[in-house]
């Protein structure tokens, strides 16, 4: 029999928290951290971004210690012994460590490596940079990895850190708003630059079904307290399928058609039946053609009845971490019944009629589908399924 | 299988007006996208409807050092003017969205960045990458170019059908790994001692194109084009 993915433990570390149910709620309230910057970094332009505090980056690797903080809080949530040569890690970034050029080796091998030890893997970690849907693409390795019979258990950390580099780059590439982004929105301006690190432990052994996905161990971490539905059962989350597609279009610009996102939700979308899903969990990055390019490619792929959240106007673009942090908040969506808000959205400001949730919406279904697109033209698309029951 | 290799330092603009020559765009490109470009080109030029956009090809880049000769171009534009054209190549998946464009691939692209050249490694994830059932063929490069002038540059093309074949006397994942199944036997006729994947000790024998001073005599073995490089 086809072997199945299973998310077997889960973390996030964010400027809003890190305690997943503390942060899904503060989502749900509206919250954010993103603010303005006059100058979150020597030598750059005011910025709106969600930063971790910005005291004493230069004596150490921040990047590491979101890493480190979010992969041992998943590990410990999945109960996992990640020292087997059966384990394997994958990190997902695009800049990583980038802030220390000249001063260290800041490639991303590098740093998988020192994650690697501090962890005690001992099997060499994989690096996945796939843009900003590096996240995303690291659980679809994931997934792979488990389904090849070579790992019994992969640990997916998926994280970025903003710099002067990173966000010179995107002011270089006048993408950025100076203002809390709008995704979808008519009057969004551009997109805001987040912090955070997420982690997934992914494994081919099912949890017992009693058990919450989000935490059999820590009755605490379950979501029951912003429970729309107070009996609702927990289930046990399943990667179904994930894919990436290519735009073959512009290497900074998605494409006019959504080409490589709307071939990566045909793809994932045979194997989840429609009433299963929830809602969308899009991209949406408050660029002008980003959003656009994502109504065209949801329009396409029939999916305009289905509700749309998309979470950057909470976290900012986290970039390497988004696949990853977005994935599990749209878990939990689903297990409270909701699709969540969509923060800083009020006016359709996209050519397609889809319904982008202004504010939280009950749903029902118990999947969802996780979007992303990135520089190089590269999508990805993601089907989560909970099941209940044996 | 066919294999290819850009030695390190060869003139990139000779190549490409050699093996492409119609396609400016290539002269905006940092020097990774313009291997990784070029190494396409030649594994893939000879292809009939090759233009056609196509879902069916993988395209997955590998390196040790991502996108640091970029970076690094793009560091220091920040103390003057920091550069949109050099920051679009400071990710290490740019090449594969090259790639993509020129060759009108709309499939999976993915980049990876490993520790050192792993051709274990790089055929356990082109193993992995035909998981997408969509995915026929996959064209893998190692792309390392920690600056302009010195890289590593070698390209791989593989068809399912390959490595669906019953295996024969020649593997190509000699270079260990994770044991992720083998590719299967490779097709080059005129080359049967040709290994795909070996790196090192018994590869000395196949090189593509130039290969430093003393390759100068090395005809291609995959590919008829190269013929006038010599």
């Amino acid at each position: 029999m086809h072997p199945r993915v299973y998310c077997i433990g889960k973390s996030i570390v964010t400027p809003l928290g890190n305690d997943v149910a503390a942060v899904f709620n503060a989502v749900r309230e509206g919250r954010s951290a993103l603010r303005l910057y006059p100058q979150a970094f020597p030598g750059t332009e005011p910025v709106f971004a969600s930063l971790f505090p910005l005291e004493g980056r230069e004596d150490r690797s921040l990047f590491q210690e979101i890493c480190l903080e979010a992969a041992r809080k998943a590990v410990a949530d999945a109960g996992a012994d990640v020292t087997s040569p059966r384990t394997a890690l994958v990190l997902c970034s695009v800049k990583g460590e980038i802030e220390a050029l000249g001063r260290a080796d800041v490639t991303l091998a590098a740093s998988a490596r020192k994650l690697a030890d501090a962890l005690g893997v001992v099997t060499t970690p994989l690096v996945v940079s796939n843009a900003c849907i590096s996240g995303l693409a690291g659980l679809v390795e994931g997934r792979r990895l488990l389904l090849s019979g070579l790992y019994d258990t992969v640990l997916v950390v998926g994280a970025e850190v903003q710099s002067r580099f990173i966000v010179s780059g995107f002011q270089s590439l006048k993408a950025l708003s100076e203002e809390a982004c709008k995704p979808f929105d008519a009057a969004r301006k551009g997109l805001n630059l987040g912090e955070a690190a997420a982690a997934m432990v992914l494994s081919t052994e099912r949890p017992a079904a009693s058990e919450n996905c989000f935490s059999g161990r820590d009755p605490k971490n379950h979501f029951s307290e912003a429970n729309t539905n107070p009996t609702r059962s927990y289930g046990v989350w399943e990667i179904l399928e994930g894919v990436i597609r290519n735009d073959a279009n512009h290497i900074s610009g998605p494409s006019r058609t959504g080409e490589g996102s709307y071939n990566a939700l045909q793809a994932v979308l045979p194997c989840v039946e429609r009433e299963e899903l929830a809602f969308v969990s899009v991209h949406g990055t408050s660029t002008l053609y980003n959003d656009e390019m994502e109504s065209i490619a949801l329009d396409r792929a029939g999916l305009t009845d289905l509700p749309v959240s998309a979470l950057k106007g909470t976290f900012g673009h986290t970039m390497g971490a988004a696949g990853i942090l977005e994935t599990i908040l749209g878990m939990a969506a689903v297990e409270a019944g909701i699709a969540l808000p969509t923060r800083g959205f009020e006016h359709l400001g996209v050519s397609r009629p889809i319904r982008v949730s202004a504010t939280e919406v009950p749903v029902r279904g118990n999947a969802f589908v996780k979007l992303l697109s990135g520089f190089g033209g590269v999508n990805g698309a993601c089907v989560f399924k909970k099941s209940e029951g044996r | 299988m066919k294999t290819v290799q850009i030695p390190s330092g060869m003139d990139l603009t000779a190549l490409y007006r050699q093996q492409m020559g119609d396609y400016p765009k290539f002269f905006k490109m940092d020097t990774a996208s313009k291997l990784g470009v070029l190494l396409a080109e030649m594994l893939v030029q000879d292809e009939p409807d090759r233009f056609q956009p196509r879902q069916d090809r993988a395209v997955l880049v590998f390196s040790r050092s991502g996108s640091l000769a970029d970076d690094t171009h793009f560091a220091a534009s920040m103390e003057d003017f920091p550069s949109p054209a050099h920051f679009v190549y400071t990710l290490p998946n740019t090449v594969t969205g090259e790639i993509a464009i020129r060759n009108k691939y709309q499939g999976e692209t993915s980049a990876f960045v490993l520790e050192a050249f792993d051709p274990g490694e790089v055929m356990n994830q082109i193993v992995l990458a035909f998981q997408d059932k969509v995915t026929r063929s996959v064209l893998a490069l190692w792309i390392d170019a920690p600056s302009d002038e010195e890289w590593t540059a070698q390209g791989w093309l593989i068809d399912l059908e390959e490595l669906l074949a019953p295996p024969q006397e020649h593997h190509c994942c000699h270079g260990g790994g994770h044991g992720g199944g083998c590719c299967g036997r490779h097709h080059h006729a005129e080359s049967e001692e040709h290994h795909c994947c070996h790196h090192g000790e018994e590869g000395e024998e196949h090189h593509c194109c130039h290969h430093g001073e003393e390759g100068e005599e090395h005809h291609c073995h995959c590919h008829d084009n190269n013929k006038e490089n010599e």
